[in-house]
This record gives structure tokens, sequence and C-alpha cells, in this order.
């Protein structure tokens, strides 16, 4: 008996106690080096900001009904000049729609990352099918997963609201280590909510690849210009507060985002920031701003 | 890959020959199952188009026996590619399972696939689900003791089948299980049953570069052993029974928690009394963050290595079934179940007694406040959150003569079909009304007939116009069978008011089958609505699609 006890013992020694890692602190040591920022810029508050909408396509190059998704989101952006603010987003949970072939010459490239998982897997948006789109992440018609033919419809909803916070953004950019600095000035317009966050995107654009497209014969593009692509977040992917303390008409704050993207290979002549102001209650945005990185 | 295997199996039975264990030529058993389908176009109810116009689900299953000894292989072949609403990752042919075991005494040992389960699965049910294209067993060794009569201990190391490769992770596991009946036999106990159980599973998976959410500059530290630990009791006296599991799941930063930190658990109960006439169970689980696999990328149902049970009634008649039936939300629910089975005493009843069946199951998510961080939020213990599913049904089967019987159920359902069909995160709130009525009329010596009518009575989604499931159905259904050969169908489900009116569609299928002995054919012809299959919690999509279906099954 006491023989049978100890391999007993033994067995479930032998399996069960070297298995658990805890993880004390989930950020790690592995950290790149802090970005070194010079000194904060003079931001000038705008007389007469205008307000700006975000839209989110998700999307993914082996969807062939997304170039046509894409065209909606230029005609919008075309017909309210400076006042859309568009993000393509291909997620993970899209499936095969974003998902990389392993083999041949064509859809290797990975368009998929972190920051676009995570952003899915809040909104669930990928998993009602592609291609379909978020305007200021506020639900229409009870449903934040906008099929493109409303797209029109939500961004006219929301461009007739009223401007309630102001934001600027300058980028100061280091080829040599390839640091990137951020400094996004936001400025109330009205009392606001205390759950404002600030978050900060990197897009890319005219990066050219292949792209599903069900509407040309073969129904596979190999030139096909992507644009918006949602590459990373600079800072926290879901931003940092803002205006805590403060939020009557006319506070306003200055944040600094920083981040190294040595490791990366986009071309950051073609890329732009994307910053979105939102109330962390409900994840609605409020105001969206654009620039790029390199004017 | 498959050579090897069957060397191996070859040697393994010729040196097992030359031992004189295989006494005899042994047995051969198994069975085989063919899904096949011709698709044909139809836009009008949304069915995707299959250029390939013909798919084919299939496989084969061969066991050996031979006294302790057994040996398997399961040969399955998805062509051109598996039918609509299997994932496309199925793809191909192959022996995704194979096997050989033995028993020797108290100790049997596999190695190859296998497929097992701890307690009520928390953390560990490796299992097949063909309906639902879902396949988990893990490939490698599983030993089993049993010490003096009541200990039972499971020992087993694997990965787990991933279509038809393997997982990165591996799996550890140990389970022991001790019945107090079966220890002390010669003990009298009375009425008093106790089983005592505890388990242990880790994954182990490499490292891999995963930014922080919080900051993707920074790169999170990944554990790449990942453990989790369950205890249960199973108490019985009498008539009463009762079933209790608690599990915990240290720190599993994963796809499908959008890699937080929290530990997780899982906490199931379930009590019951039966006796003549009367069942009473009732049932209640906890889980937060609880979604265990065995690749920390992976979501969906692959890869997927515990189970939590369903605590909600699993319809069977088509409306109710597969129209909003719930999915389990393994990272947070809290939910619980009273079912109640009657059936009418002798001084109450005519000639034929009535079964009534009471149920009602409700689930809600967890109160969670965000913590900003990496632990991802902090939850209330007891206090529900938001509404998902509620399920209140009544169901009455009564023999009215010799050759009537009669099933009648009535249903009302309110669900969050965005948060339960992992549709969105915005409330999709649907109440509705179902009724069912089943008749059966046995006309005459091996010739039956059965009808089904059946409702769900809703309001129609004026937001959600693209969507054919929207509005009230009607269904209805007749089917002849000649026993114990023959039997052919006619259903129609009709969803007669959608907003749109061209979605107001017919889904007529008919379906002709035959049995014969261990054999049973089919053949339907017509439309398939798209819906959701379930199957205790685990669902799987279903596409519309139009066409004739074969399926076969046989076994020998």
């Amino acid at each position: 008996m006491i023989r049978s006890l100890l391999l007993l013992f033994s067995v479930c020694l032998f399996l069960c106690v070297p298995s658990c890692d805890y993880i004390e602190d989930p950020d790690g040591n592995n950290q790149p080096p802090p970005v070194p920022c010079s000194d904060t810029p003079n931001f000038t508050p705008r007389i007469d900001p205008i307000r700006k909408v975000l839209l989110e396509d998700y999307t993914g190059h082996r969807c062939g009904n997304c170039p046509n998704a894409g065209t909606i989101l230029k005609d919008l952006i075309s017909a309210n000049p400076d006042q859309i603010v568009g993000l393509a987003i291909h997620a993970q949970n899209a499936g095969y729609f974003t998902a990389p072939k392993n083999d041949g010459d064509k859809f290797r490239h990975d368009f998929r990352n972190e920051v676009s998982n995570t952003l899915d897997a809040e909104f669930q948006i990928a998993a009602t099918g592609l291609p379909k789109g978020m305007v200021n992440r506020k639900a229409f018609n009870g449903t934040k997963a906008l099929p493109p033919s409303t797209w029109n419809q939500a961004v006219n909803t929301e461009l007739a609201l009223e401007v309630l916070a102001d934001i600027q953004l300058a980028a100061e950019w280091n080829e040599t280590d390839r640091s990137l600095c951020v400094f996004a000035f936001v400025e109330s317009r009205t009392a606001l909510p205390a759950n404002l966050k600030l978050a900060v995107y990197l897009a890319e654009h005219k990066f050219v690849n292949w792209q599903a497209d069900y509407s040309v014969p073969g129904e596979e593009i190999e030139n096909y210009e992507h644009n918006h692509i949602l590459r990373t977040a600079i800072g926290p992917i879901w931003g940092r507060q803002v205006l805590a303390n403060n939020s009557t008409n006319g506070s306003n704050e200055i944040q600094v985002f920083s981040a190294n993207l040595s490791g990366q290979s986009w071309d950051i002549s073609n890329c732009s920031l994307v910053a979105v102001l939102y109330d962390d209650q409900n994840m609605e945005v409020i105001q969206a701003e654009e620039v790029q990185v390199i004017p | 890959m498959r050579n090897i295997f069957f060397g191996v199996l070859a040697l393994a039975l010729t040196g097992a020959m030359h031992a004189q264990l295989l006494s005899s030529p042994g047995q051969i058993h198994g069975n085989v199952g063919i899904d096949a389908q011709y698709y044909t176009n139809d836009s009008l109810i949304g069915a995707p188009e299959v250029p390939e116009k013909f798919r084919m689900n299939a496989f084969l299953n061969l066991v050996y026996t031979n006294n302790n000894f057994r040996a398997g292989a399961r040969y399955e072949a998805y062509l051109p590619g598996p039918l609509l609403g299997f994932d496309p990752r199925f793809e191909g042919q192959g022996i995704p399972f194979r096997y050989a075991g033995y028993t020797l005494g108290d100790l049997d040992v596999t190695a190859g696939h296998f497929y097992e389960q701890f307690g009520n699965g928390l953390i560990l049910r490796a299992y097949e689900e063909r309906a639902l294209g879902f396949d988990n067993p893990l490939d490698g060794f599983r030993a089993k003791y049993t010490l003096f009569g009541g200990i039972r201990l499971t020992a087993l190391v694997g990965r787990q089948r991933y279509f038809f490769e393997m997982s990165d992770g591996v799996i550890k596991g140990f389970d022991a299980e001790a019945s107090l009946n079966q220890l002390f036999p010669n003990q009298d106990f009375g009425k008093f049953r106790l089983l005592l159980g505890g388990s242990f599973v880790s994954r182990y998976q490499g490292a891999q570069e995963i930014p922080n959410p919080d900051d993707p500059n920074k790169i999170l530290d990944i554990p790449l052993n990942v453990g989790s630990y369950a205890g249960r009791v199973n108490l019985g006296y009498g008539k009463f029974q009762m079933n209790g599991e608690f599990a915990w799941k240290i720190n599993d930063p994963n796809f499908t928690n959008q890699f937080i930190y929290r530990p997780g658990n899982a906490t199931y109960l379930s009590a019951s009394y039966a006796t003549k006439g009367l069942g009473i169970t009732l049932q209640g689980k906890r889980v937060e963050n609880f979604d265990f696999r065995s690749d920390r990328n992976e979501s969906g149902n692959a890869l997927l290595l515990n189970f939590i049970p369903m605590l909600n009634k699993q319809h069977t008649y088509t409306l109710p079934g597969t129209i909003y039936p719930y999915a389990v939300q393994a990272n947070g629910e809290l939910g619980w179940q009273a079912d109640v089975n009657f059936t009418t005493p002798k001084w109450f009843r005519g000639k034929y007694s009535t079964l009534i069946n009471l149920n009602f199951s409700m689930v809600n998510g967890l109160d969670t406040t965000r913590t900003g961080d990496r632990q991802g939020y902090t939850s209330a213990l007891f206090n529900p959150g938001r509404l998902y599913y509620l399920d209140g049904n009544l169901e009455i089967n009564q023999k009215i003569s010799k050759k009537l019987k009669l099933n009648l159920m009535y249903m009302y359902l309110w669900v969050d079909r965005n948060q339960t069909q992992g549709l969105g995160t915005s409330p999709r709130e649907i109440a509705s009304h179902i009724a069912v009525a089943d008749l059966t009329w046995k006309i005459a010596k091996r010739h039956t007939l059965r009808m089904e009518v059946q409702t769900l009575q809703t309001a129609q989604e004026l937001d959600q116009i693209g969507d054919r499931v929207n509005g009230s159905w009607l269904m209805g259904m007749i089917e002849y069978s000649l026993s114990p050969n023959f039997f052919v169908s006619v259903m129609d489900q009709w969803a007669y008011e959608n907003p749109v009116a061209d979605f107001q569609i017919h889904y007529i299928t008919t379906t002709v089958g035959y049995n014969s002995g261990a054999t049973r054919i089919a053949l339907s012809y017509g439309r398939q609505r798209e819906g959701i299959v379930c199957i205790g919690g685990v669902c799987r999509q279903v596409p519309a699609s139009n066409g004739l279906t074969l399926s076969l099954m046989s076994s020998f």
C-alpha cells in the first residue's frame, strides 16, 4: 500500500509541479529603450475647429467584396475633405479573409497585427462578416458593424453634430534610429465627460500588394494600392486618459507618445498618424485627427 | 507519416504474436460515414457559391481487438473541401487518428490518439462531435491505473489534433478519482455514496513575441507553462445526487481573453432527486476567463482543451434548436437551470400517463469592472451582469390511444443574439414565443405517419433588414415510415414575416431514407436555411445552401 501511494505521489509530483509559470510583471523586461523626444512644441488653439469622423473599415486582402468598401471610403473622403479619418483594420478573427498564404507568390503579406486584433476583439466586427465598418464606434440602428452601403448615412449623421473637442498633432521622426515622437494637443470645446482617452495609431498608405476583387476578371489584383492600413499604436492601444481633471470649454492638455519602429519595414513617407479621442465608458469617438508623419 | 504508422503497427503486431500476447486472429470492427452534397446556386437564400459544385466529408474507422490488445485508425477525407459550414482547414485527406494500446490487469496504456475527460471536463475534455466538425483528441501517451479497486489514476502527455496537423502546445495531465464505496466494498455505507476527484492539466507552448496591447512597443512576458487544477465531489444519498467541481487556471493570456493575466476559475454545481414518476434537477455555474486551449493564439472551436457544461435544455425540434440556440461563453457567464420531469400518477390519469417536462434556464454575463492594466478586470462574485439568455419551456408527451401519440411544447425565449452567437458586443435582444405540436400516428402494422407543426413568433427587427432569420417562422413536416427499412419526409420552413418580402422564403427539403441492418442511407433535396447548430453549448454556424445531399452511415 505504501509503495502504491508513493508511486501515486511521485507521478503527481512529476507531472504537476514544474508546470506553472506565474507572471508577476506581464509587461516583461524585454522592452526597447525609451525614445527620447525633444521639447514639446507650442500649439495654438484653433478658432474654428471642424468635426472629424473616424471610419474604421474592417477589411481583408482575400476578401473579394472589400475593394468596393475601400472605394466607398475613398469617395466619402473626397466628398468631405479633411473630415473623414479612415483606418483599414485587418483582424485575425476574419479568418480566411485576412490570413496570409503560406505557399505560392500571392497574398503572402500579413496585414494582421496585435492592435487590429485587439480592437476587433473589443467590438467583434470581423465575426459579422466582411466588409463591415464602424463610424465613430457608435451603434446605428442597433449595431456598430455597418455594411458599406450605410456608411454614408452614418457619416452624415455624425458630421452634423457639433464639435466637442479639437485635436492637433505634431510628429518628430528620426530616420537614423527610426524613432517617432508624437505630440498631441487636445482641447475641449464644451464640458466633456471625465472618462476621455486619446489613442494614437500609425496607418500606412500606398502599399502595393495582392488583393482579391470579385469585380475584375480573374478576381485578383496583383498591384492593388492598400491605404489606411492600421500598422500599430503609438503608445497604449487604448490610449491614455486626457482632460481628467478639467473638461470645461477651452481646457486643454498635451500628451507625448513615442515608439521605436526600427524592427518594421513600413515606408514612413507614406504613413500617417491617426488620433482618436473617445469616451472610455461607451467607447464612442468624439473627435479624430490625421496628419502625415513626414509632412 | 502514415507509412511509418502502419509499419510500426505491423511490427507491434508481429512482435506481439511472437510474444504470444495475441492468441487468436482477433476481430476487426469499424464504421464508415459519408456526407456529400451537390450544391446549386441560390443567391436568394444567401447561399455562398461553391465553384466545385460538390463537396464531401467522409471517414472510415477501423478497430482491431485481440484479447487485451487493441489498435485502430480513422481515415478522413474532405474532398474537394469540407461541406459548407465546416472549418475549411479540414480540406484534404489523411489519417488523423490512430492508436494502439493494451490492458494488463489494473494497467491500461494507449499510445497514439485518445479521447479523455477529467471530471465534468472543466479543465480537460478531448472528444469528438462529428455533427459540429469538432474533433480534438490528444496524440501521445496515456496510462490508466486502478489502485485498491477504487482509486483510478490517469496520466497523459500529448499534443492535440489540429485538423491534419498537431497543436504547438504540449499537454500534460493527471487525474485521480476515488470511490469510497468501491475502496471499501465490505463496509456498509447504507444509501450513502461518495466519489472524490482531483485533476491537473498543463499546457507548454514555446515563446513568441506578443506586443503589449497597452503599449505595443513592449513585449509581453508570456507564461510558457500554463497550469490548471480542479477538484470535484460526487455525493449521493438514496435518491439524492449532488455533483460539484471547482477549477482554477493560472495566468493564461490568450487571443480570446485579449491577452489579460487575470487567473480564471469555473464552478459547476448540480443537484438532483429522482423517484418513480418525478425527477428534479437544479444546476448552477459561474465561469470566469476560462477559455483553455492548447494554443494561446486560437479561437472558435479549434484546439479547445476544456468544456464548460451547458445549463440549458438541448432542444431537438428544428425552430427552437437552430434559430437562437445558446453558445457557452467560456470567458464569463453566470447561469442556472431548473428541470422537472413528472409522470402523472395512476389516480390522476386516464388509460395512458402524461409525461411533463418543465424547464427554466437563465444565463447572465459577469458584473465586471475594468482595471485598465493587464489584469483586465475585477468581477463581483455573484452579481449577475447583462442578461444573455433566458429559456422557459413546458413539454407534454401524451399517448392518446394505441395508435396516436402527441407531443406539445411551448417555450418563451429571450436572447441577446449578438453576444450568444459571437456577432458583436452591442446588445441585440430578441424575445420570442415558440410552440411545437408533434403527432405520431401508427396507421397500421409497420406503417407510421409523423407530423410536426412549429412556429416561432417574434417582432420584426426593422433595423436588421438584411437578415434572413428576421421575424416570425412557421414550419411543417410530414414523415412516413415503413419500418424497419424505409422512410420519406417533406419539411417546409417559412420565414413568413421577414420584413423584406423577397426573404419570405419557403425552405423546402425532401428526404428519402433506407435502413438495412447497420446501414442507413438517406438522400435529401432542397434548401437548407442559414442557422447555427449547437451541441452541449459548442456551436457551428451553418450557411444557407441548396442542393442534393447524400448521407450514409454503416458499421460492421
